[in-house]
């Protein structure tokens, strides 16, 4: 058994389930459709855990329900197939991915760690600058903060990412010289 | 000099790197570079950063991650209660038929002694449509042929009705109390707000649309899984227990908001509409036969607003705006240019 205790599910669902949703956006294209799909394959989840049977890891096993699910729910036909071809071109991205280039997927992985372990108002300000592009000001009104205080968590988000990923870096040298 | 080394922060180097920064902070900056190959090595290091940054994926999205465990593990909790009762060795399955007994025990002396079950009301509406308000204040305003079914006085914590046809809701707000309307099978749950709720006794589809607040639309299915979706003010939900799943569609603009509960303010509004589609939507509300004689009029384009009027009113603000007259015959209306 893959689960025993609520602690250890507890554990799966918070270091997944940024990630998750934002696999799930791919297909949804809608923030609160996406979170409702991941949350109802945890829930699945829980009720399953007793007759489980995982051939691969927990996160592929979350990864393939969860798109399961989303082309479940995407309705139209056309939409659905059009996916289909999407997904297939993904497959072969993430056998690849897993085939040559393992460090640096460890390396996207650690990002995404320190990016969801951040403070919640950092974490939306880093990701809206980053991922959404927005300008300071426009992250400024969607948060109703004030310009100088998005730079300043700007600058400590970019302060975290460099002291934890330099260790990282650090940890792979040491590995390779061992 | 040195004290000016000192002051560059990532933060300043953020907002050089994103454009954010001053003119004068640009120079500052660059005087920076400038000045140590070190200087520029952080630099380069923290620019790095920042591009590697961007190449996960899938990209990461805005989500709150402990609202979303709250939300699980109530969910969660709820199905582990649900099991006890049936899964647990024999010793509690008797325990709880005792209990069972007793509380069947209770309730049946409560119910002969104090003779109050709920009665319950009803109020149907046939060719006209009728306004009502019931015990807790919320306004119904019940379409033609349709029907609504509410206890006289509502339960402690619930406020239950059900609904068959279509109505309007506004829902006097009460937080300790939801107002929950079911309709073939399905349930809309409120706390106070007001939206329009539509029965298909065809397709047997739900369709809610909300004009304020916001509205959560559901249905349990045999498996005793919920299906859901929240809806807020603009938003048209649809629901179909025979087929499952809850959907949701934004209705954009204020012309399609208002045309949505029609029946009810009898308000239309067309901004930029052609008045071919003009008139196919007023065929659809009034139930009449429109038919344009002339074929250059279908092209015209009106922008106005009408609210209850007739559709014999409608159509001559539309003449005189377009120079044309109009003619009926038993249900169809004809409309022509003026000098025909």
């Amino acid at each position: 058994m893959i689960i025993e205790t609520k602690k250890e599910y507890e554990k799966i669902f918070r270091t997944h389930y940024s990630e998750l949703c934002s696999y799930a956006f791919n297909f949804m294209k809608d923030i609160d459709d996406a979170e409702e799909v991941v949350q109802s394959i945890f829930v699945k989840l829980w009720e399953n855990k007793n007759n489980l049977h995982i051939k691969t890891s927990i996160k592929s096993y979350l990864y393939s329900s969860i798109r399961n699910r989303c082309l479940n729910s995407i309705k139209h036909i056309e939409v659905r197939e059009r996916y289909k071809e999407f997904n297939k071109q993904e497959i072969e991205l993430e056998q690849n991915l897993q085939d040559n280039e393992s460090e640096k997927t460890e390396m996207e992985q650690k990002v995404r760690t320190i990016i969801d372990n951040m403070p919640e108002k950092r974490r939306r300000v880093f990701i809206l600058s980053r991922y959404n592009r927005l300008k300071y000001k426009e992250i400024a009104e969607e948060l109703s903060i004030s310009i100088k205080t998005v730079e300043n968590h700007m600058g400590k988000a970019m302060k975290t990412l460099r002291k934890e990923l330099t260790q990282v870096a650090y940890l792979i040298i040491l590995l390779l010289i061992c | 000099m040195k004290k000016e080394q000192k002051h560059i922060t990532e933060e300043q180097i953020m907002s050089y790197l994103l454009g954010e920064a001053s003119m004068e902070q640009n120079s500052q900056m660059e005087f920076w570079l400038a000045h140590s190959e070190a200087n520029k090595q952080y630099f380069e290091q923290i620019e790095e950063l920042w591009i590697n940054t961007e190449k996960i994926n899938p990209k990461p999205i805005v989500v709150n991650i402990d609202a979303a465990w709250k939300n699980v593990s109530e969910q969660i909790e709820q199905k582990n209660t649900k099991k006890v009762v049936f899964f647990t060795n024999k010793n509690i399955v008797i325990k709880s038929f005792t209990i069972a007994a007793s509380v069947i025990l209770l309730v049946g002396l409560f119910l002969i002694f104090n003779k109050k079950s709920p009665q319950m009301l009803s109020i149907s509406s046939s060719t006209e449509i009728l306004i009502d308000t019931i015990s807790d204040g919320s306004i119904i305003s019940l379409n033609k042929n349709s029907k609504l079914t509410f206890p006289e006085e509502f339960s402690k914590n619930k406020r239950i009705v059900k609904l068959e046809g279509e109505a309007f809701f506004d829902i006097k707000r009460n937080e300790t109390k939801p107002f929950i309307i079911e309709a073939n099978g399905a349930y809309i749950q409120v706390l106070g707000t007001s939206f329009n709720v539509r029965t298909d006794t065809v397709s047997k589809e739900v369709i809610v649309y909300v004009k304020t607040g916001k509205v959560r639309l559901y249905f349990i299915d045999n498996n005793n899984d919920t299906s859901d979706t929240y809806l807020t003010a603009g938003e048209k939900g649809f629901i179909n227990k025979q087929r499952g799943k809850a959907a949701k569609d934004t209705v954009n603009n204020t012309k399609e908001q208002a045309n949505e509960i029609f029946w009810f303010n009898k308000i239309l509004i067309f901004d930029d509409t052609k008045l071919a589609d003009v008139v196919n939507i007023l065929e659809k509300k009034y139930k009449v036969t429109i038919i344009i004689a002339d074929h250059s009029l279908k092209n015209e384009i009106l922008n106005t607003s009408f609210e209850n009027e007739s559709i014999e009113q409608i159509l001559e603000i539309i003449s005189i705006t377009f120079n044309a007259s109009f003619s009926k015959e038993n249900n169809t209306f004809t409309l022509q240019h003026e000098n025909n």
